[in-house]
C-alpha cells in the first residue's frame, strides 16, 4: 500500500524536524522509512501507529554525535557521522603520514643544503605553499557559499582548521635551520598542509558530484 | 538471533553477492531480501546496512543511481566493474573459511 503525498510530507517534516537535510542521504532515509511505514499498513495499521512505530526505530540515528576523526567540537546525526567516518577514515591516515612521515625521516638524517640552494628552494616552498593556502581558502569560501548540505560538506567543515599547516610555515618563511638543513617541524607542518588541501579538493569535487546527482526532482 | 555477531564480519560480501544476483537493489529491499533467504534468522538493522553501503560506494565498489519511483526518489546500489571482481574474490575467501571452519568444528564430516 503505497503512502499519499500528504503522507510522505509528514515523514518529511519530521526529518526537517531533526535538521536532517543532507541530500545524499535523505533520499535513501526517506525511502526506508516509508517502506517501513507502507509494510504495517499492509499489515492493518493506521499511519499514524505506523508513522510512530517507524520514528521509534529511527529516532537514534539522528541524534547528534561527534568523532576523534573530525574534532569533538563537530556534531551531526549519528548516520551522517558514521557515513563521513566511512569514507574519511582512508584520508586520516594520509593525512597523518603527511605530517609524521617527513619529521621522521628528517631527524634521521642530515642532508646540508648549501646557501644559494636554500635560497632558491625558500622561494620556492613559500610559492608553492601561497598556491595551496589560496585554492584552500577558494574551497572553503565555495562551500561556505554553497547551501546545499551534505556528507562531504560535513567533512569539509572539519577540515579548515587545517589550514594552520601551510599558514606558519608561510608566515616564517624560512624552512631551514642555521646548519643548512630542512626544518623537521616545518616540513611536517609542511606536508600536513598539503595533505590537508588535497583532502579538501577531493571532498569539494565530491560535494559537487553529490549536489548533481541528488537534486533531482 | 544469537548469531548475530557471526555474521557482521560477513556483511559486505552478503551485500555484494546480493547485487551481483539481483543487478540493482534499495536499502531496504536488501533487509526484506536478507531476512527473507534467511527465514528471518538474520535482519540486518538500518544501522549496520548503510554504513556497509557507504563503505562500499566510497570503496568504488559500488555505483548508485536516484530514480522516481511513486511519490518518492528511491536510491539504487548496483555493482561497479570492480565490485563485480571483488565479489567474486569475496565469495572465494568465504568458501574458503567455511571449508576451515568445517575442519575444525566437524572434522569427520570434513569434505577432504
Amino acid at each position: 500500500m503505497e503512502l499519499t503525498k500528504e503522507q510522505i510530507q509528514q515523514v518529511e517534516r519530521y526529518l526537517d524536524k531533526k535538521n536532517f537535510d543532507f541530500i545524499d542521504l535523505k533520499v535513501e532515509v526517506l525511502d526506508h522509512m516509508v517502506s517501513d511505514i507502507e509494510s504495517f499498513l499492509v499489515n492493518n495499521y493506521t499511519f499514524e501507529n505506523a508513522f510512530k512505530i517507524t520514528v521509534l526505530k529511527w529516532d537514534k540515528h539522528f541524534k547528534d554525535t561527534s568523532s576523534f576523526y573530525f574534532g569533538l567540537q563537530y556534531y551531526e546525526s549519528k548516520i551522517v557521522v558514521k557515513k563521513a567516518i566511512k569514507i574519511f577514515r582512508p584520508f586520516y591516515f594520509i593525512y597523518l603520514s603527511a605530517y609524521f612521515l617527513p619529521i621522521l625521516f628528517l631527524k634521521n638524517t642530515s642532508i646540508i643544503f648549501p646557501k644559494k640552494t636554500i635560497y632558491l628552494l625558500n622561494g620556492f616552498l613559500n610559492l608553492i605553499t601561497a598556491v595551496f593556502l589560496i585554492y584552500l581558502i577558494f574551497i572553503m569560501v565555495k562551500v561556505i557559499k554553497s547551501k546545499v548540505k551534505t556528507t562531504y560538506r560535513f567533512i569539509l567543515r572539519t577540515q579548515y582548521l587545517g589550514m594552520i599547516f601551510l599558514v606558519i610555515p608561510l608566515f616564517i618563511g624560512n624552512h631551514f635551520n642555521d646548519k643548512g638543513n630542512l626544518n623537521a617541524v616545518f616540513t611536517g607542518f609542511l606536508f600536513g598542509g598539503f595533505a590537508v588541501t588535497y583532502i579538501c579538493h577531493h571532498f569539494y569535487k565530491k560535494h559537487k558530484e553529490a549536489i548533481k546527482k541528488y537534486q533531482i526532482s | 538471533m544469537g548469531n548475530q555477531k557471526l555474521y557482521k564480519g560477513s556483511l559486505q560480501t552478503i551485500i555484494l553477492k546480493l547485487l551481483e544476483s539481483n543487478d540493482k537493489m534499495y536499502g531496504y529491499e536488501i533487509t526484506q531480501k536478507v531476512k527473507e533467504l534467511t527465514k528471518g534468522e538474520l535482519k540486518i538493522t538500518e544501522g549496520a546496512l548503510y554504513p556497509a553501503l557507504h563503505k562500499l560506494e566510497a570503496d568504488g565498489l559500488l555505483d548508485v543511481e536516484v530514480a522516481k519511483v511513486g511519490n518518492r526518489l528511491r536510491k539504487y546500489y548496483k555493482l561497479t566493474e570492480s565490485g563485480s571482481k571483488e565479489t567474486a574474490n569475496k565469495l572465494a575467501e568465504m568458501q574458503e573459511f567455511l571449508k576451515t571452519m568445517q575442519h575444525l568444528v566437524n572434522p569427520k564430516f570434513s569434505l577432504e
